[in-house]
């Protein structure tokens, strides 16, 4: 009875590290060399160094971060504010980046009041961006295992009192593995379905349909963050934190 | 006055030879322009008892009038009166005009004067007067020729300038005519430079000849300027307008007046002078010094200190001077980098700086009051003061000297202030900048995230798998075990009748030892076998235990509990009161009613 207890965890633990241990070589030194020529005040070869690493699929949040920093020393304010987007998507917890972030937006045109929303909302949302989505699911897996080894303790527990803990414990842990699972799947649905762009081109008129001659709603300016709502082929609608919304050509934006 | 008066001598003489008709006359001056008033008057000759004053068209605007003289005369005895109704017109537009008669009545009779229709010719920009609104002297307009006469001229002591490079620009009036009056209309606004006026010494004008195109005339300077242009491209000086009275000498036939110096007429003049183009270059980017401040001009610089060694909370200053020739007004104060713990004030600024009409030149002093707040050695890093030279056509950077100060402790008596209620500080940020890169390498997966991936969902699985697996496994063996149990069960009687036996046969053989060991076993394996439960783990209380939790009765288990005392007891002591016989039948007893009690 014991025993099996024993064997389940191990296996459990030896599960989750087996992804951790998988790491290349190649990456650091491009990164480390990146970082040396950044240091060095040479921005675009740090540039290069950290777009070799993207291109290689070594895309990471601290690539991004970085490659946002050496934009923004090359006075770059959109694939700055592009790069640090793109890093806050892969962890959305960082300080840093949201610092960053937060800085290179008072440089540009635009100054756009998000809509008011309900505490619970952005509490809830803050909730689910507090952590990156590789730790929520790794909790929710670590939760969802010990709900049901508590659960197979329950099976075999000899005393009525300790059998009786094991299978309330059993089910408070399965409540907060499947919270943490909701939680997680919360992050992953609004990273996957909200496609977000940065424009990149100086001023651009936001047209009321997707064609030249239509008229122009409102006009944003370079570094400004939009939500892709809709595409029609070289078009796409736009909405805007502040609920206004229209069509932009889709060549001068870039996908975060 | 004069010509007015002339003329109106000359219209009632006229007039006067047919005393008794009443005549109406409309005559206007010659050489009317546009913008400039010209006079028509209405000349009723007689006795006249109502004037109809006429309504002047459109385009035509009364600035004086009507201006009222009557005279009378007496020739042989016979009077006559003329009266004169003047106006001041002024068109706005050249072109034909027509006044419109006017009707007089006199003795019940209207009379009415001709239209009358006036030429205007285009006025020009230089001549005319605002018309006399006084109405007490009338002055003419002035002619075309005074313009040569009298006209202001901008005068730059250079033309061509760099940004910032002071210029000296004098407004001069050169005349060869009497001037009796003088009113400024329009000063310079001069923009794109900043301008500094140089104020005369004395008041008195001072007057000095010059030749002008081959014309000798009396100049003096009117207003001077320093200018220091601000922006590069093409600026203009800007003209300046005055209207001056002058004399004018009239041509007069009349030999009294000859005699007397001639008859002059008092003509105002509006003056202009023309605007001047001034290019102005940019400084060159090349070669720039860091920390090049827009100093134009030519300058020294130097530094100085008070004191190099104090004590802490002690006043110093330091002063950074520049003097020399230039845009000094214009200067800021040299970048000056201190140690943080010195307390610094903003610096007092103090001029020197003297305008002539050479430009401006003399000095300006930054004093800055420093305080350090804490003993130690200070270095004062040398300050650069660069300006550009427009002679020589480049940036020059002064260095000053570098200061080391040697700052004591303070004095006991003053006490430190950082320990004085109140002399703590915020920390004030000074600048924002964007946080600095990630230098901890991350680690570099290539595979997505963990979310989804198979591992994700190998492991979400493997719960209700392993799960499940547990369940099963426990409840087969369980069936297993309650199989044993129930062979236990069943054989208990079996097997402590063989215990049961042996033991009988020791009573027999009257070996009381093996008899009571024999016993004890019996039913201790008895009650394990029943209760399931292993021997080794067999104790009384246990025993008794598990009995009342299977509802035994109790008096069963106490007499359970007796028995098993005399054996534990019979074993190690011989027993005395009970015969092994007795023990052996309550043994025997026991295991009967238990197997009839359905435990």
């Amino acid at each position: 009875m014991t025993w099996n207890m024993e064997k389940f965890s191990t296996i459990a633990l030896l599960l989750l590290l087996v992804p951790v241990c998988m790491a290349a070589q190649q990456p650091d030194s491009l990164f480390a060399e990146g970082n040396r020529f950044y240091g060095s005040g040479a921005y675009q070869d740090a540039v290069t160094r950290y777009e070799a690493l993207v291109a290689s699929g070594h895309a990471n949040a601290s690539v991004y971060y970085n490659l946002g920093n050496a934009h923004y020393k090359l006075q770059d304010l959109a694939s700055a504010i592009l790069y640090y987007e793109k890093a806050r998507k892969l962890d959305p917890a960082d300080p840093d980046i949201e610092a960053n972030l937060n800085f290179v937006n008072l440089g540009i045109t635009d100054r756009i009041q998000p809509l008011p929303e309900f505490f619970i909302e952005s509490w809830w949302r803050g909730l689910v961006f507090s952590q990156t989505l590789t730790m929520w699911s790794v909790l929710a897996v670590i939760a969802w295992l010990l709900a049901f080894a508590l659960l197979a303790a329950y099976l075999y527990a000899y005393r009525p009192r300790l059998k009786r803990a094991a299978f309330y414990g059993g089910v408070a842990v399965m409540v907060v593995a499947l919270s943490l699972l909701a939680v997680a799947y919360t992050q992953h649905r609004i990273q996957t379905d909200h496609r977000d762009a940065v424009v990149f081109r100086g001023k651009v008129p936001v047209k009321s349909a997707p064609a030249e001659g239509e008229k122009t709603l409102f006009v944003i300016h370079e570094g400004t963050k939009v939500r892709i709502a809709d595409e029609v082929n070289d078009w796409i609608k736009v909405t805007l934190p502040n609920g206004n919304e229209g069509w932009i050509e889709s060549a001068v934006v870039k996908v975060i | 006055m004069v010509t007015r008066i002339f003329l109106f001598l000359w219209l009632c003489w006229a007039g006067g030879a047919r005393a008794q008709e009443l005549t109406v006359t409309a005559s206007a001056s010659q050489n009317a322009t546009a913008g400039a008033p010209f006079e028509v008057r209405f000349t009723v000759n007689g006795q006249a008892e109502r004037f109809h004053p006429p309504t002047f068209g459109a385009g035509l605007r009364v600035v004086s009038g009507p201006n009222q003289s009557t005279s009378m005369r007496s020739i042989n005895g016979q009077t006559t009166t003329s009266l004169t109704i003047g106006y001041h017109l002024m068109a706005e537009k050249e072109g034909e005009y027509t006044i419109p008669p006017v009707v007089v009545e006199a003795k019940g009779k209207q009379y009415r004067s001709e239209a009358l229709t006036v030429k205007v010719q285009q006025g020009s920009a230089t001549t005319g007067g605002t018309g006399n609104a006084g109405g007490g002297r009338s002055a003419n307009t002035a002619t075309a020729d005074a313009g040569k006469q009298l006209f202001i001229r901008a005068v730059p002591d250079k033309r061509e300038v760099y940004q910032g490079q002071q210029l000296v620009v004098s407004y001069k009036l050169y005349t060869n005519v009497q001037i009796t009056g003088n009113m400024p209309e329009k000063m310079p606004v001069l923009n794109g430079f900043w301008s500094r006026n140089v104020s005369a010494g004395d008041e008195r004008t001072v007057w000095t000849e010059e030749v002008v195109d081959g014309v000798r005339y009396q100049t003096t300077v009117l207003q001077q300027y320093i200018l220091f242009p601000e922006r590069s491209g093409q600026l203009h000086i800007d003209p300046m307008e005055m209207t001056f009275v002058i004399r004018q000498p009239v041509a007069t036939n009349d030999p009294f007046e000859r005699f007397f110096g001639g008859s002059y007429r008092e003509v105002e003049l509006k003056v202009k002078s023309p605007q001047v183009p001034i290019q102005v270059k940019p400084l060159p980017a090349e070669g720039r010094p860091e920390g090049f401040d827009g100093a134009v001009g030519n300058f020294t610089f130097s530094t100085a200190v008070d004191r190099t060694e104090l004590k802490a909370n002690e006043a110093l200053n330091y002063t950074l001077k520049v003097t020399g020739t230039g845009n000094l007004h214009l200067l800021n104060a040299p970048g000056v980098r201190l140690p943080e713990t010195i307390e610094r004030y903003d610096p007092k600024v103090n001029d020197r700086i003297n305008e002539s009409p050479g430009g401006v030149s003399g000095s300006r002093e930054f004093s800055y009051l420093m305080i350090p707040r804490h003993e130690g050695t200070y270095a004062l890093p040398p300050v650069s003061f660069s300006y550009f030279d427009p002679t020589a056509k480049r940036y020059v950077a002064l260095p000053s000297e570098a200061y080391t100060l040697q700052v004591a402790k303070g004095d006991a008596a003053q006490p430190v202030a950082a320990f004085t209620p109140g002399a703590q500080q915020d920390v004030k940020v000074l600048d924002r900048d964007i946080r600095y890169i990630k230098t901890r390498t991350p680690r570099f997966d290539t595979g997505g995230g963990f979310w989804g991936s198979g591992w994700f969902f190998a492991l979400l699985l493997a719960g209700p798998v392993l799960f499940g697996a547990a369940w099963v496994y426990r409840d087969r063996q369980r069936e297993r075990n309650r199989d044993a149990g129930l062979v236990r069960n069943r054989n208990a009687n079996k097997v402590a009748a063989k215990h049961l036996a042996v033991a009988r046969r020791q009573l027999n053989a009257g070996d009381s030892k093996p008899f009571y060991e024999a016993v004890y076993k019996g039913l201790y394996g008895y009650v394990a076998d029943k209760l399931d439960i292993p021997v080794a783990s067999l104790n009384k209380d246990f025993i008794a235990e598990q009995l009342r939790e299977r509802r035994v009765d109790d008096a069963l288990i106490a007499r359970m509990a007796e028995t098993l005392d005399l054996c534990e007891m019979a074993r190690f002591a011989p027993l005395s009161g009970v015969s092994e016989a007795e023990v052996y039948e309550k043994a025997r007893q026991l295991i009967n009613d238990m197997e009839h009690g359905k435990i």
